[in-house]
């Protein structure tokens, strides 16, 4: 018998919070072991819980979902132990999507999807697989009109990187603007799973973010 | 008088102008004989262009002082135009016309005095001077251009004090009204914005509570799968979750809509004879007719009939005179609910109006093609269009020659299958 996934659930509006309890609590494969309305004194325990997923909405009392998540995963130690996220939010605006994928965030699930959705995007967070591809992500990425921001540490370690990890990235600067324009691309995210963590990322689509927004996909 | 003044354009030149003509070409006419006539219409003409075109006011300032050499002629009545049209020129001629053409004038009356006393083909008799020596000139001319100028600077300043106590204070008060004016929407607009912060912060507390009734629901049906019993628990946390977006979506409701009867019902089909009240009260005639058999229609098309007929009887009381006619007629298709509403307006000023042959005015062929060939337009009548539109209908609004103006809307109904 699996061992039941271990879901902290972090909701301002307690009425949507004790409802997804209890589909959480009624789905055999979750288990809620944490519970909070954001609070950040709350928030602290939870790098000292075992918790497979965090399910955290966009709206808190103090501040915004992703900003919460932001904060708590640099509380850990090792990026290898920040559990994965989900965000939840009322809706599914492009703009919050590419805030939640930048934030190394898993999947961003709103009212509006369902019970059904909720639990798919806990158990896919669970499995760590990417739920986007390179295309929908390079679409999500023109549609937002995402701007530039230069991280030079990041850059640094980019451009430290040994040859061979760096030819991914060069390999995919070649081919964005192609991406961008609605080719069907061969490069999918998992190539770049070696560079994630080396890179101080959580997720491929945040380090793809990443990329571009250090302005390694210009003028290739 | 100011304000006409101010506001027209032309006409009170040409005004001043022609009684300047009537009165000193009269005057010139008799002492001077043609010549004076033909000064002070040289003059006259320099009045119609105080204020549009003004360099010509001193073109022709100038040519009437020419006018004395050409004739010769000795200082006659038309010369004062110089100083009427010096005070016009301070008071409604702009800069830099204002300066050049009051220097304009200056020499126009220096020339005219420079003409009287120099010119050897003037008969300085008629002036009483009899010396003809130099000296006898000059004083002639000094005396001439000093009086002149005195007159002119009198009559500059005489317009300075009129343009700063009437005109500029005109502007002032307009600008008074316009600067509260100004203040009132600002008041309104800040009002406003207020307003659709709090709609924002309601909208945004609505959009939980109704995220919480769909999450509760959903939770609902999901775990009553597993438990039957879990559906009676999620249904209560629901009803809370509804009864609180209800609570926010009235607050939110009662915000938008402040300022307007909000409690009230609103008006139907029913409504528009309650209009004919009003109407007599302001002086007009008002009937409601409907024809054919009547179908139930949605409220808001009720609405939209009875906010045409209330704006189309706004538009009879505001152009018509009193004892104007007024009908509403209401038509029952079978797919569609015709609205006319017309008015006698025109008829009314017609008949009260007598014509040269004792008989009310008539209306010809030109009124005819003018009505056929206008196209009613207007914010009032786009804003019925529109609204007649919005329910797929259609609305024309036209003159009928000699009568008055006649609005008709026609709306699409469907009509419930007969059992």
């Amino acid at each position: 018998m699996s061992q039941a996934l271990r879901v902290a659930l972090i909701d301002w509006n307690q009425n949507v919070r004790s409802a997804r309890r209890q589909i959480l609590d009624a789905t055999p494969s979750t288990e809620v072991v944490f519970e909070s309305d954001g609070n950040v004194d709350q928030l602290q325990q939870l790098p000292d819980l075992l918790v497979d997923v965090i399910v955290i909405d966009q709206q808190l009392e103090q501040s915004s979902g992703v900003d919460a998540f932001l904060d708590l995963r640099g509380k850990y130690e090792n990026l290898a132990d920040v559990p994965p996220a989900v965000l939840s939010a009322t809706f599914d605006l492009p703009e919050l999507r590419i805030m939640c994928l930048a934030a190394g965030m898993h999947e961003l699930v709103s009212v509006e999807a369902g019970p059904e959705a909720f639990i798919r995007a806990i158990d896919s967070a669970a499995s760590r697989e990417e739920i986007t591809d390179t295309e929908s992500l390079a679409q999500l990425v023109k549609l937002t009109n995402l701007p530039q921001r230069s991280d030079f540490g990041f850059t640094q370690s980019v451009n430290a990187l040994p040859v061979r990890k760096r030819g991914l990235v060069d390999k995919l600067a070649s081919n964005w603007s192609a991406i961008e324009s609605g080719s069907k691309s061969k490069f999918t995210l998992d190539q770049l799973e070696p560079l994630v963590r080396p890179l101080g990322c959580l997720t491929a689509s945040e380090l793809v973010i990443k990329l571009f927004q250090n302005g390694f996909f210009n003028g290739r | 008088m100011i304000h006409w003044i101010l506001e027209t354009k032309w006409k009170p030149e040409l005004a001043l102008a022609a009684l300047v003509l009537l009165v000193l070409g009269s005057l010139g006419l008799i002492s001077a004989g043609w010549p004076g006539a033909v000064l002070a219409s040289i003059y006259a003409t320099a009045l119609v262009f105080l204020r549009n075109h003004s360099y010509l006011a001193g073109i022709f300032l100038l040519a009437g002082s020419v006018v004395h050499f050409v004739f010769p002629l000795p200082p006659t009545y038309g010369d004062f135009v110089i100083a009427l049209a010096v005070l016009g020129i301070a008071v409604f001629t702009a800069s830099p016309w204002r300066q050049i053409n009051a220097l304009v004038a200056g020499v126009a009356g220096l020339l005219v005095m420079g003409n009287a006393a120099y010119n050897p083909n003037l008969a300085l008799p008629n002036l009483g001077v009899f010396e003809f020596t130099d000296t006898g000139r000059l004083v002639l001319f000094a005396s001439g251009a000093i009086l002149a100028l005195s007159l002119l600077g009198l009559a500059w300043l005489s317009g300075r004090l009129i343009y700063s106590n009437y005109i500029q204070g005109e502007f002032q008060r307009n600008r008074k009204y316009s600067n509260s004016e100004q203040d009132e929407i600002s008041l309104e607009l800040a009002e406003q914005g207020k307003r659709f912060e709090m709609a924002g912060d309601m909208n945004e507390s609505a959009i939980q509570q109704i995220s919480s009734v769909i999450t509760n629901a959903e939770a609902g049906l999901y775990t009553s799968k597993l438990d039957p019993t879990s559906g009676t628990r999620s249904l209560e946390k629901i009803l809370v979750s509804a009864k609180a977006a209800h609570s926010e979506l009235r607050r939110l409701y009662e915000t938008i809509n402040r300022g307007s009867l909000v409690s009230q019902a609103p008006p139907t089909l029913d409504s528009i004879a309650a209009l004919e009240i009003p109407m007599r009260e302001a002086g007009y005639d008002l009937s409601v007719t409907n024809s054919g058999p009547k179908a139930p229609i949605a409220s808001s098309m009720e609405l939209a009939i009875y906010r045409i007929v209330f704006e189309a009887l706004k538009n009879v009381k505001q152009h018509n005179p009193k004892g104007t006619m007024a009908t509403v007629e209401l038509t029952w298709f079978e797919n569609s609910l015709q609205v006319i509403i017309r008015d006698n307006g025109v008829e009314v000023v017609r008949k009260s109006s007598v014509g040269p042959n004792g008989l009310p005015l008539p209306y010809d062929a030109n009124d005819d093609i003018q009505s056929l060939l206008e196209k009613v337009v207007g914010p009032g009548i786009t804003a019925m269009r529109e609204r007649v539109e919005s329910f797929g209908g259609s609305l024309e609004a036209q003159r009928v020659v000699g009568i008055g103006f006649t609005v008709s809307a026609l709306f699409p109904i469907t009509r419930s299958s007969q059992v």
